[in-house]
Parts: structure tokens; C-alpha cells; sequence
């Protein structure tokens, strides 16, 4: 009664939209397209690590501190002649080991702290990234980042990076979708919604939210480290505290509850810094605006607009069965 | 430099960052204790006050009283602005509060951006000279800083502790639901505490435009600053906010002086997780109720 | 053997004892009545019991172990479970979701389980109902429940805590807030559950007229101090518990 009802028309909708987005590179004006969507691809992946983390209740800002160290790992083992397709992995193991560790310590604390605490991590991943220039270049960061190669097939241009990158966010999409639909991800959901409820249902709130930050940010390790290899680039500007509040944006904007809120705030918010590159101020205020907008009227994502007018109809469809039911 | 030179002079560089950001973390906590905001524009407000002095003082050549009264009135006004238009929806809310706090701080750097320029401006000295203490000298320009900020920080105290509308305030900040039974209105408490608590960052921001440089970038810093302020004070508690101030001022002007400025930082982090490890709470904070 | 056993428990905050030196025991298959005026320490004494609280001192011994300080999580997969004064649900899940969530803790999938098959949640739906069937609620599965009436939530309250199958439940205040018509349902549901489950239960209550008419022992509680207990006829003329209600208030009876 509560599983979605297996109806053929959201698979046939889904088949089409993975078709279009696996099909762009044929048929995309340029080069700048496919550059935009392998971007779309890395956004999604890490806000999807975000919403888990939302999931569960709580909130990082201090996300785009584990894309960089991500991002670090790989390039930095990738450059000593490792393969990169192993180091993607490593970069998203380091940055899940210290998330756990770090939820350990501060998610047992109130929301509000847990936010604070991991915002200044972020902060701290970028000062050593600069302070460490011995090892992490400083400010110029690493430059010639080798490039993934799958099979001895080198991943160096637009064309051929996209499905790579295209792959590795749909199969995100696809894990986290098993996962909210999982007992964990059940655990998530009622966590979230009355934590203290859960506990007395016998769940131990604290763990799952510890997982639930630890696959996040581990997400979130590897998203910056591909960004890193389509780049080949990454510096301690690749991923500022700004960095993390887009993706932040980009998962209320789009909704928080299920997959399909990131997907919404990833196609909608991707496309913008780059429409408005001319003037970088103006981009981040309406990021700004959106933000605000976003969450006095619609503050459960675009999203949601689907699933309200969804459960209207399911409310009618009940109450005419109720009534039809009392009517002798 | 004797070592007896420099170290007076770290302290005296510790006090007065201390004690800016003792004044960035009260408003802050206030804002918190009382609207239940996390409000991570906060920074942006001592941008706009040091701004506007920049702009008052540096650039027209206003008096000093008369640049330090419109800078923070005009900040003040804008917090105004802000709360009408946006904080007071979310009170209460936590999460979507500090979220749409963010979607604030990013609309005001960066008008401040498109209105001034990404270029950093100097402010000059508003006293010059040095006062001496038995062949210890002090520079007037730090002093002034440090003095300014204690006669906020007392006046505010005053404030809170000995008028009606203090009393109100604390009565919020314990139980806004009982306080309005009493008869207090928690409708005009909110506005008051968030201009207040806006009003004592553009202050800091005016007292540390003539010590820095001013930008639209300056804001993030003492924001974060505040943070770990107030989760190693105790979120909400206004002692703690002095005395995790002073104690961060001090770390940093040591740790600059004597190792380094990125080390420092790093030792404050480690300070915040000991404290969240040993004393979650805060130094000074109350235990809140476990029931 | 007694199933539940409070020993000298004692919990103070800060200067303030709520509870003192508290003792008693629950037997199996028993319906417990915790009464006593407003501020005797009913709620601290509930919630030390159940894990929400730590003690300051004293045991509570629950199928023979030490569960005293033990975080509430695992004090109910062992067997205790509780409910809230406040109408304590999932509001923006279904109702059926709501009872779901509350198996979860005692199906074997744990937590990594159920990731790739649809079948824990099958399982977990056919416990839910039988669930909700005892509660009368199965009419309401699919509505979100803050579409429920108020008497109806509290009920999926009750539900939510039997949905973890605990050997002895604890209500808080059950039928605080209910018309006199819910507070009946809710007790004939109750009545209901320990014939068809045989849970053993402990309730806070204030309702005089529901003790007396559920519970086959009562405690009596005043200042945090256990002053009587017996079946609720002793009770009823219990002339120290008298004084310590017309002290403050009235009886409900």
C-alpha cells in the first residue's frame, strides 16, 4: 500500500530521459554542452551525497570540504603513477573514514552544532590544502592531474569523459534510490522525522545518522575526485565554502525528500553560473534569492509540486472510497 | 624587538581580536538564544558596517562620531530589512532558517561586490600615536579598538541585565511560548534582539576598518570565527561568548606570532572538537534539559 | 521471577530530587498503575526507567540485566518499549508507514539488509497491519497521520511502541487529553491488546477511573517518593494516599 505503484509510465519517462542524456554528445551544438552536462553529472553526484545526509536529518555544510579531499587523494596518488580509476574509489574511502570519524564526535550533538562543526572542517581541509604547499602546491594547487583511463582507453576529451561521468551519476542515482528504499533508508526517513520516536522504536538514531553522513560525504570524496581528473586540476579554490552552499542550494531548490528533488535542482541551478559567467556577482545573488524564494514558498523543492498534486488525488481517491463505503 | 616588546604586543594584537570577535559572537548568540537562527549572514553585517564607514569616514571625510553612528544605523536598518522581510518566516525553524541565512550572506557580498568593487580599500587611522606604560608602548590605533568594543560590550550588558526590554529578551531566550503568556511581545523581542545583535557586528566591522583592509569578502572569516566561539562558549550563553573570544583572540595572536597563522586555526578546530567531546554543552553554557 | 525490578532509583536535576529512592517490581503478565498528584515525579521516573533518562543512582533490572543508563535504543530491542505523553507519530508518513517504522528494530534484516529486494517491506507491512487491525486504525492505512483525528493519533502512538512486539510496555499518560468516549476506546484497545499479546504493561495515568479499571496493581508516587502500592481497591482506601490527592486536588473517581 505504501510502495509506489509499479505503473509502466515512470519507467518509460525515465528510459526516455537517460536516453536523451547518454545521447547529447550526437547531437549537442557544441562542445560547450557536453561540458555542461559532464559538470550537470558531478553536481548531481554530489548533491545526492547531501540529500542522504538530509535524509537522515541533518545538514553539512562543510560539503564541499570532503570534495576536496577527495579531489587531493586522487590527483595526489594518481600523479605518483597510480591508476586513476582506483584512486576515484580511495578518494571516496577517505573522505567516508573521516566523515565517520567525525560524525562519531559531533553527531551525537544538536543539529545546530553538528552544522557549525562541519562547516569549520571544510574550512580547516582548505587552509591545510594551502599551508601544506610542499605537498598540495598551495595556492596554485596541482596542475596535470593525469587523466582516467579505463583499459588502457584514455578518458582526455569532452566527448569521451561524458559517459564516464554519466555512468558514475546515474549508478549514484540509482544506489541511493535502493537506499531510501531500504530498512536503513526507512530508518533514515523516521529519524529525521521524530528522532526521538525512532530511538524508542529501537533504533540507534545515532549510528544511522553517522552512516548516513559517512556514505554522504564518501559520495561527496568521489564526485571531487572525478571533477578533479576532467579537469585535471584542483586547487584550494576548487571547493570554498560557496562551493558547498551551491550544492546546498541546489538540493532545496530541487526538493529534499526524494531522487528526483536533486535531478530538479542540478538541471535548473547547473546551467546558471554559466549563463551569467559575465557577471559573477549577480550569479551568486540570485543563487542567493533563489535560495530565499525556494524556501518560504516552495520549501520542500520543485520537486514536491509533483508529489502534492500525487497525494491530492490519492486523498480524493480515499475519501470517495470512504464515502462510498459509509453510504448504505 | 626585545621578546618583552613582542609579547605585549601579541597581547595587545590578541585583545583586540578578541575582543571584536567577543562582539561578533554575542550578536550572534543573541540571535540565536532568542529567534533559534543560525545565522550565517552575520559576517555579512560587519562587512557592510566596515564598508560604509570606509565609504563615510575614509572616502567623504565625515566626523569620526558622526560615520561611526550612520555606518552602524544604516547596517542596523538593513538587519531591520532583513528580518522584516526574511529571518522572522523562519523562526523556530532551525535547518531552513540557517539555510535561508546563507542565501542572505550571499546576496549581500555580493551586491556589496557589484556596488563597491572586489578591490580592498584602507581606511586611515582614527588616532595615531602610542600611549607608554613604563617603556611598554601601546599603539592608540589597537586601543581604541579594544576600548570601543568593552564600552559595547558593558553598555550591552547594562542593556540586558538592567531595562525592561533586557529583561524581555532573556525571558524570550528562556521560553518564548511562556514569555508571551506573560504578556511579553515576542513579535517586537525578535526584531529588537536581531537588530541589536546586527547593530554590535557592524560595529565591529567599523572598529577593524581602520586595523584591515575593507572588501566584500571580509565577512566569511568572523563568521566562522563566531561559530567556534560560541560552540566552545556555549550557544547562547553571552559570558561564554567573552570568554571564547578572548580565548580565540589570544590563540590566534600567539599561535600567528610564535608558530603560524594556519596552525592556529587548526589548534582552534582541535579546541572546538576537545570541547564538543568533553563538555558538549560549552564552557559556560547550561545543561539543557535531558526530559 | 518479577519481570521489571526498580531498585533505590533516585534522579535529582541539579539541587532537585525528582525521584527517591524509589522500589518495586513488575510481574509478568501484570497491568501496573503508576499514579500520584502533579510534580510526584511520575514522568522523570518513567523516563529513567525506559532510557531516557540516566539515573543518579539505583538499578532497574529488566528479564534479569541491568538496563540502568542503557541508551532507550537498546532497552527496547530487549524488550521494553514506551510511549509519549504527547501524541508522539511520524506526522508526515502514512499511518501504516508510521506502525512500519516501529517493526523495524525487531526484523531480522538489520541494517544492510533488504538493500536489493522488496521483501522486508512486505513483512514488515503484514506485521503493521495485524497492528493497526488491533487498533482499529486499518481503515485509515493509507492517510498521512496528521490527517487523524487526535484520539486516533494517540492510539497510533500506542501502536507505533507495540509495532517493536515488546514483552512490556510502558504508557505515559495514555489518556490525557481524550474525550470521555476515546479514553474509553483507547482502554477497551488496550484491554484488547494484553488478552491477544499478553504484554505486560506499565501506565502513567492520572485518570483515576481508567487505572481502576485497567490495572491489577497500583504504585502510588508523591514528592518522588513511593508512599503506597497494592491492588486499586487498597489504594482506593488507602488513607495516607487520600490525604496526599485532597492535599492538592481532588480525586477523578
Amino acid at each position: 500500500m505504501i510502495s509506489v505503484a509499479t505503473k509502466p509510465m515512470p519507467y518509460v519517462g525515465i528510459a526516455a530521459a537517460v536516453g536523451v542524456a547518454a545521447l547529447l554528445p550526437w547531437f549537442a551544438p557544441n562542445q560547450f554542452y557536453v561540458h555542461l552536462a559532464t559538470i550537470g553529472c558531478i553536481n548531481l553526484m554530489l548533491v545526492l551525497g547531501l540529500a542522504i545526509i538530509a535524509r537522515a536529518g541533518q545538514l553539512s555544510m562543510g560539503h564541499g570540504g570532503f570534495a576536496l579531499v577527495g579531489g587531493y587523494v586522487s590527483a595526489l596518488l594518481s600523479m605518483k603513477g597510480w591508476p586513476p580509476l582506483l584512486t576515484l574509489f580511495i578518494a571516496g574511502l577517505v573522505a567516508a573514514v573521516i566523515a565517520a570519524g567525525l560524525g562519531w564526535i559531533i553527531l551525537r550533538l544538536r543539529g545546530v552544532y553538528f552544522v557549525l562543526v562541519a562547516f569549520a572542517f571544510s574550512q580547516i581541509a582548505v587552509l591545510l590544502a594551502l599551508d601544506m604547499s610542499s605537498v598540495t602546491g598551495g595556492a596554485n594547487g596541482l596542475v596535470g592531474v593525469p587523466p582516467i583511463s579505463i583499459f588502457g582507453y584514455v578518458l582526455r576529451a569532452k566527448p569521451q569523459f561524458y559517459p564516464f561521468a554519466l555512468v558514475c551519476a546515474l549508478t549514484t542515482l540509482l544506489l541511493t534510490w535502493l537506499l531510501y528504499r531500504s530498512p536503513l533508508g526507512t530508518m533514515m526517513a523516521a529519524t529525521a522525522e521524530n528522532q526521538r520516536l525512532t530511538e524508542s522504536s529501537g533504533i540507534d538514531t545515532h549510528r544511522v545518522q553517522v552512516i548516513a553522513f559517512t556514505i554522504g560525504s564518501g559520495i561527496a570524496g568521489f564526485a571531487g575526485a572525478l571533477s578533479t581528473h576532467y579537469l585535471r586540476f584542483i586547487s584550494p579554490d576548487s571547493y570554498t565554502f560557496w562551493e558547498s552552499v551551491s550544492y546546498l542550494t541546489m538540493l532545496v531548490v530541487g526538493g529534499r525528500d526524494g531522487v528526483l528533488g536533486p535531478v530538479v535542482g542540478v538541471l535548473v541551478l547547473t546551467p546558471l553560473p554559466e549563463l551569467l559567467r559575465s557577471t559573477e556577482g549577480l550569479q551568486h545573488i540570485i543563487y542567493g534569492a533563489v535560495l530565499v524564494l525556494c524556501l518560504m514558498f516552495v520549501p520542500n523543492g520543485l520537486a514536491s509540486l509533483v508529489q502534492t498534486w500525487r497525494s491530492r488525488q490519492r486523498v480524493a481517491r480515499t475519501s470517495a472510497a470512504l464515502v462510498a463505503e459509509e453510504v448504505p | 624587538m626585545s621578546m618583552e616588546i613582542i609579547l605585549v604586543q601579541t597581547i595587545v594584537n590578541g585583545l583586540m581580536v578578541g575582543m571584536i570577535y567577543v562582539l561578533m559572537a554575542i550578536g550572534f548568540t543573541m540571535v540565536f538564544g532568542i529567534m533559534r537562527i543560525v545565522n550565517f549572514a552575520h559576517g555579512e553585517f560587519y562587512m557592510a558596517g566596515a564598508f560604509l564607514f570606509a565609504i563615510l569616514y575614509g572616502s567623504n571625510n565625515l566626523p569620526f562620531f558622526i560615520s561611526v553612528l550612520l555606518a552602524v544605523g544604516a547596517t542596523a536598518l538593513l538587519g531591520l530589512l532583513m528580518e522584516r522581510i526574511v529571518f522572522r518566516k523562519f523562526r523556530g525553524n532551525e535547518l531552513n532558517g540557517m539555510i535561508a541565512s546563507v542565501g542572505v550572506a550571499l546576496i549581500l557580498q555580493n551586491s556589496a561586490l557589484l556596488l563597491w568593487g572586489s578591490s580592498a580599500r584602507t581606511v586611515p587611522p582614527v588616532i595615531s600615536g602610542v600611549l607608554s606604560v613604563g617603556g611598554i608602548v601601546f599603539p592608540w590605533s589597537r586601543l581604541v579598538v579594544i576600548i570601543g568594543a568593552i564600552v559595547a560590550v558593558v553598555s550591552l550588558n547594562l542593556l540586558i541585565g538592567h531595562t525592561r526590554i533586557g529583561r524581555a529578551m532573556r525571558a524570550v531566550a528562556q521560553d518564548a511560548e511562556i514569555a508571551q503568556v506573560q504578556g511579553i511581545r515576542v513579535d517586537v523581542i525578535f526584531p529588537v534582539a536581531f537588530v541589536l545583535g546586527v547593530s554590535l557586528a557592524a560595529f565591529a566591522g567599523v572598529l577593524m576598518a581602520p586595523v584591515l583592509s575593507v572588501s566584500p569578502f571580509i565577512g566569511l572569516a568572523p563568521t566562522l570565527k563566531a561559530f567556534v566561539i560560541v560552540v566552545i562558549g556555549g550557544l547562547g550563553s553571552v559570558p561564554g561568548a567573552v570568554a571564547g573570544g578572548l580565548l580565540i583572540g589570544l590563540i590566534e595572536s600567539f599561535a600567528g606570532t610564535f608558530v603560524s597563522a594556519s596552525l592556529s586555526e587548526i589548534l582552534q578546530f582541535l579546541v572546538v572538537i576537545a570541547v564538543v567531546l568533553l563538555r558538549p554543552q560549552g564552557l559556560l553554557g547550561r545543561k539543557e534539559r535531558e526530559a | 521471577m518479577s519481570m521489571l525490578e526498580v531498585e533505590s532509583l533516585k534522579r535529582s536535576f541539579g539541587g532537585l530530587v525528582a525521584v527517591r529512592n524509589v522500589s518495586f517490581a513488575v510481574n509478568e503478565g501484570d497491568f501496573l498503575g503508576l499514579i500520584g498528584p502533579n510534580g510526584a515525579g511520575k514522568t522523570t521516573l518513567f523516563n529513567v526507567i525506559s532510557g531516557v533518562l540516566r539515573p543518579s543512582a539505583g538499578t532497574v533490572r529488566f528479564l534479569d540485566r541491568d538496563i540502568s543508563g542503557q541508551p532507550a535504543n537498546r532497552t527496547v530491542r530487549q524488550g521494553l518499549s514506551r510511549t509519549f505523553q504527547a501524541a508522539t507519530i511520524y506526522p508526515e508518513a502514512t499511518v501504516i508507514e508510521n506502525v512500519a517504522r516501529g517493526t523495524l528494530a525487531s526484523g531480522l534484516t538489520g541494517l544492510c539488509g533488504g538493500f536489493f529486494s522488496n521483501g522486508w517491506r512486505l513483512a514488515v507491512e503484514e506485521k503493521a497491519l495485524h497492528v493497526l487491525d488491533l487498533f482499529g486504525l486499518t481503515r485509515r492505512a493509507g492517510l498521512k497521520a496528521r490527517e487523524l483525528s487526535y484520539g486516533e493519533q494517540r492510539r497510533l502512538g500506542v501502536a507505533i511502541a507495540l509495532a517493536s512486539e515488546p514483552r512490556l510496555l510502558m504508557l505515559d499518560e495514555p489518556v490525557a487529553g481524550l474525550n470521555p468516549e476515546e479514553a474509553a476506546e483507547l482502554a477497551s484497545v488496550l484491554r484488547r491488546v494484553k488478552a491477544e499479546r499478553g504484554v505486560t504493561m506499565i501506565m502513567v495515568e492520572h485518570h483515576m477511573r481508567t487505572v481502576m479499571g485497567l490495572c491489577n496493581r497500583v504504585v502510588v508516587l508523591d514528592h518522588g517518593t513511593l508512599i503506597a502500592q497494592g491492588t486499586p481497591a487498597e489504594i482506593v482506601s488507602n488513607p495516607i494516599v487520600i490525604e496526599a490527592y485532597l492535599g492538592k486536588e481532588t480525586v477523578h473517581a
